[in-house]
Parts: structure tokens; C-alpha cells; sequence
């Protein structure tokens, strides 16, 4: 991996993070989330997960199909999805 | 005569409000004259002639709810806090069990029916800032659920898994008195054993509070601490609150079941609709459901040791109120005390009713009526026997609550002392 690649998954991370802040349900300490922090750890739950959905696909202009987001286990798997969808 | 049916029981009581979050604070704040009425701090007010009300300190709640209502509106949040009381008072649900989101929890047998004005008021103010930014396309799914009136009542359930009846009640101030009624009503006639009843609002985000600051019925008298004085004729209008107040009505054979001690009672309750105006109160509408009330519990006015008022400190609602009162209580309208919350909490909209309730379960329980706030040269149009600055000794008997909103709905609760 190239120092801009990671340069580009940083960016993402960041955007992403903002993204997943005002979708979260649960308190979370924001300061140690990383690419290995489970999305469970969000507190998603079914109605969530639509707004988390509905607000990545506005942020980075990408569609996101359920079954692919029921994949995602980790804040690094969503990085990775939207690294290789160009958001 | 009464309605034939069951007694109904108060077994655990719950509130949020500007005067205090729990009964005993609450209770030694409108004992001892203390207002929760002050300037609003905690959103922008700047544009409004008045910047007064009764506003909670919610910073207790940040700890208390930290799984799963982070985004919820401030209405669930109170509401769920009043629930959360009520239900462990009552014993239903165990005071560690109740702190956590209630997943995976036992489903209760509990009917679960509020009042509100409006619903979750500070997201629907939101939604309409987002529309007018970003349009119907960047409006979440979410948005709909999150939207519904009914969003609270469907909140509290799910938090503490109560699984009978689902319910809101909208009808402006009236809201949670009617809320209180029906949910008497299904316990007594046998339709639950249990449910949790009350009343929620929250208007104070920059659009509610600016509607209502241009209906012209908020007091723009310049001192915070006096400018809500009901009955008094110096008056100049309402004050606004916001909180929630719960209650936990059960059948006396259920109460008896599980052992739980009792708070209070719901004896009887009316309602009626003035069918007139939509914002002008009517005598007779509110003497048929003061009426309707009394007769359902079975009753004499003469027995009334209290009347918890509605007391808005308008001049339309307080002497109308007064009328009503003398008309629908004849001579003991001389005797029996008179006194409002409103000058207290703020006028709390669709959870005056149930927070009034509850502060009249606490002065029956007490034998002792919270003085009337800023009543210093009573207006001679309100004659009936208004209670002074001092808390008042009540005789043993039955109270009176009476709530009346705009759109005309009436509400009247009968309510005694625990046992």
C-alpha cells in the first residue's frame, strides 16, 4: 500500500467519521475509533442502519445495497467498500 | 352515583420538570414557593419579546440514558426518565434493571398511554430546517418514525418492554388529563390491570418557542420569578414549561397482588368539549366535564378539600375557570381551596395535566396545598377561595384537577390519597 493510498483511506476514515457520528445510537468515544472498530460498537440497529445508509450515499454519492452493507463488520470494511466504489 | 367498576390505584409516580426531577425535590420546591420559572439559557431565544420559562436541567440524564437515546428528542428522553420512576417505584421494574436500554427484557403486562401537544416538537422543528436546506432528497428515512407523535409512547415500551396498550393522546392541554382518564377507565372497567400514564412537552427549541411568542399569551412582565400570576389581577399572561410527569395506575387487586404501596387514587374522571371556539374557553363545557367527573366518583362537592386548577394566568382562562368552578360546585365553591401549579412548572402544555396530577397526589399525601405564586391583590372576577402565599393545611378528602385546552377539549380528574 502507498503512502497516498493511505493519504486516501485517511480522508475517508475522516469524512466517514463525521458520517457515522450524527448515525450512531450509542455514547462513543470518539478519540479511539479506528479501521478496526466494529460497527456493531455504533449501536445500529435495522432503522439506524437506514439512516447510516441513506447518509453515506449522500456524503460520497456511492450506492450502497442493503446485502452489502449487512457485510460491513468494521469501520476498515466501509473504508475499504468506499475506497474501491471511488466515493 | 359512581361507574361501577374496580378501584384504581396510583402505585408509583414519576416526574421531570423545572422545580425538580424527582418527588422529593419537587415536593419541597412548590411546598416551600419555590419557582422553576427563570430566563431560558438553553437555546437561542434572541428575537423574542419574552425569554421566560420553565426549563429542566436535563445534564443528569446524559449519564443516566447513554444506550440507545442519543439521538432521541428531548420529549422521550423526559418521558422515558418519568417512566423509569414510576415503573421502579411501583415496583415493576428493579432500580438497576430499569438504567440499562432494555434489551432482551421481559415483556410486562403494562398499557403505556400519554398526552402531548404535539410529539417530539424539537425534531419536527429540525426536519423542517433540514427540508428548507437540503430539500425531500436529503431527508433521512428515519425521519418519519422519528417524527410521530406516537414516537414516544413507542419509545417508552420499548425501552422498558411494556407490552399493553401503545398510545398518544393529542389534544393541546388537556392532552395527559385525558391521557390519565382513559387509562383509568381500562384499569377500572378491566381492560388492564396496569398502565403507565402520562404527559410530555417540550417547546423550547427557536421555532416552537417563537410560535408561541407570537400568539400573544405569554407574560411580558419584566421579572422572571413574578411574571406568572395566576388569579392575580395584575396578571399579564402564561409562561411556558416543559417536562414530563408519569404515572403508574393499577388495579387495587393487582396492587394487592404483588404487595406494592399505594400513592394515591384516581376516583373518577369527566370530559366534555366546549364545541364553541377553538381557543376561547366556554363555562359550559367545562362545567359538564367538572360534573361528569364528580358524578363518576361518586362525589359531593361539599367533600372537596382541594382544586388543583388549570390556572394558565390568562385572563380568558382564569375567569372562565372560576365561573365553571362556582357554577359546577355551587355553595362549597366558597369553602373549597383553589390553587394553580402553573406559576411553578410553567405552563407545561401537554404535560401540565399529569405534572399537576402528580403535584396534587404529593399535596393530598402531604395533607398540604403548595401556596399560590405572586397572588397579591386577587382578581375580583376569580371568586372563588383562593389559596394565599402560605401552603395550606387540607382536610382528609378528595381533590379535584381540572385541565382545559385549546381546541376546547376538557379533562377533570377525581383523585384521592394513598392509602
Amino acid at each position: 500500500m502507498s503512502a497516498s493510498d493511505n493519504a486516501d483511506r485517511a480522508g475517508i476514515l475522516e469524512r466517514l467519521g463525521a458520517v457515522l457520528e450524527e448515525s450512531a445510537t450509542e455514547e462513543v468515544d470518539w478519540s479511539t475509533v479506528d479501521e478496526s472498530t466494529t460497527l456493531e460498537s455504533f449501536g445500529f440497529d435495522s432503522l439506524a442502519v437506514l439512516d447510516l445508509i441513506f447518509d453515506l450515499e449522500q456524503e460520497f454519492g456511492v450506492q450502497i445495497p442493503a446485502e452489502t452493507m449487512i457485510r460491513m463488520k468494521t469501520v476498515g470494511d466501509l473504508v475499504t467498500f468506499l475506497e474501491e466504489s471511488g466515493g | 352515583m359512581s361507574a361501577a367498576g374496580r378501584r384504581v390505584l396510583v402505585t408509583g409516580l414519576g416526574l421531570v420538570s423545572a422545580v425538580g426531577s424527582d418527588r422529593e425535590s419537587a415536593w419541597a420546591s412548590l411546598v416551600g414557593g419555590r419557582t422553576g420559572i427563570g430566563p431560558l439559557t438553553g437555546f437561542d431565544v434572541s428575537g423574542n419579546a419574552v425569554t421566560f420559562g420553565g426549563q429542566v436541567d436535563a445534564t443528569f440524564l446524559d449519564e443516566r440514558q447513554k444506550g440507545k437515546l442519543r439521538r432521541a428528542d428531548r420529549t422521550l428522553r423526559f418521558a422515558v426518565e418519568a417512566a423509569r420512576q414510576a415503573l421502579t417505584e411501583a415496583g415493576w421494574i428493579g432500580v438497576e434493571e430499569a438504567e440499562d436500554a432494555g434489551e432482551g427484557r421481559a415483556v410486562l403486562p403494562i398499557g403505556n398511554l400519554w398526552g402531548c401537544g404535539v410529539g417530539p416538537a424539537g425534531h419536527l422543528a429540525g426536519f423542517h430546517t433540514r427540508f428548507a436546506e437540503k430539500g425531500p432528497q436529503g431527508m433521512r428515512p428515519s425521519t418519519v418514525p422519528e417524527g410521530m407523535a406516537n414516537s414516544i409512547s413507542a419509545g417508552v415500551s420499548i425501552r422498558f418492554g411494556l407490552g399493553g396498550t401503545n398510545q398518544v393522546v393529542v389534544s393541546a392541554c388537556t392532552s395527559s388529563t385525558n391521557a390519565i382518564g382513559q387509562a383509568f377507565r381500562a384499569v377500572r372497567h378491566g381492560y388492564a390491570e396496569a398502565v403507565l400514564c402520562g404527559g410530555v412537552d417540550s417547546f423550547f427549541d427557536p421555532f416552537d418557542y417563537g410560535v408561541w411568542n407570537n400568539l400573544g399569551v405569554l407574560s411580558t412582565l419584566p421579572d422572571p420569578a413574578t411574571a406568572l400570576r395566576p388569579f392575580d389581577a395584575g396578571r399579564a399572561g402564561t409562561l411556558l414549561g416543559e417536562g414530563a410527569a408519569a404515572l403508574l395506575l393499577e388495579s387495587e387487586e393487582s396492587a394487592a397482588r404483588r404487595g406494592a404501596a399505594t400513592r394515591g387514587e384516581v376516583l373518577g374522571y369527566g370530559e366534555s368539549s366546549d364545541a364553541t371556539h377553538i381557543t376561547s374557553p366556554d363555562v359550559a363545557g367545562q362545567v359538564r366535564a367538572i360534573r361528569a367527573a364528580l358524578a363518576d366518583a361518586g362525589v359531593e362537592p361539599e367533600e372537596l378539600v382541594y382544586v388543583n386548577a388549570h390556572g394558565t394566568a390568562t385572563e380568558s382562562n382564569d375567569v372562565t375557570e372560576c365561573r365553571s368552578i362556582r357554577e359546577a360546585l355551587g355553595s362549597a365553591a366558597e369553602a373549597v381551596p383553589v390553587g394553580a401549579m402553573k406559576s411553578y412548572f410553567g405552563h407545561t402544555l401537554g404535560a401540565s395535566g399529569a405534572l399537576e396530577t402528580v403535584g396534587t397526589l404529593l399535596a393530598l399525601e402531604h395533607g398540604t396545598a403548595p401556596p399560590n405564586l405572586n397572588l397579591d391583590t386577587p382578581d375580583p372576577e376569580c371568586a372563588v377561595r383562593l389559596i394565599g402565599g402560605e401552603p395550606l393545611a387540607l382536610g382528609a378528602g378528595p381533590a379535584m384537577k381540572n385541565s382545559f385546552g385549546f381546541g376546547g377539549g376538557n379533562g377533570v380528574l377525581v383523585l384521592g390519597r394513598g392509602a
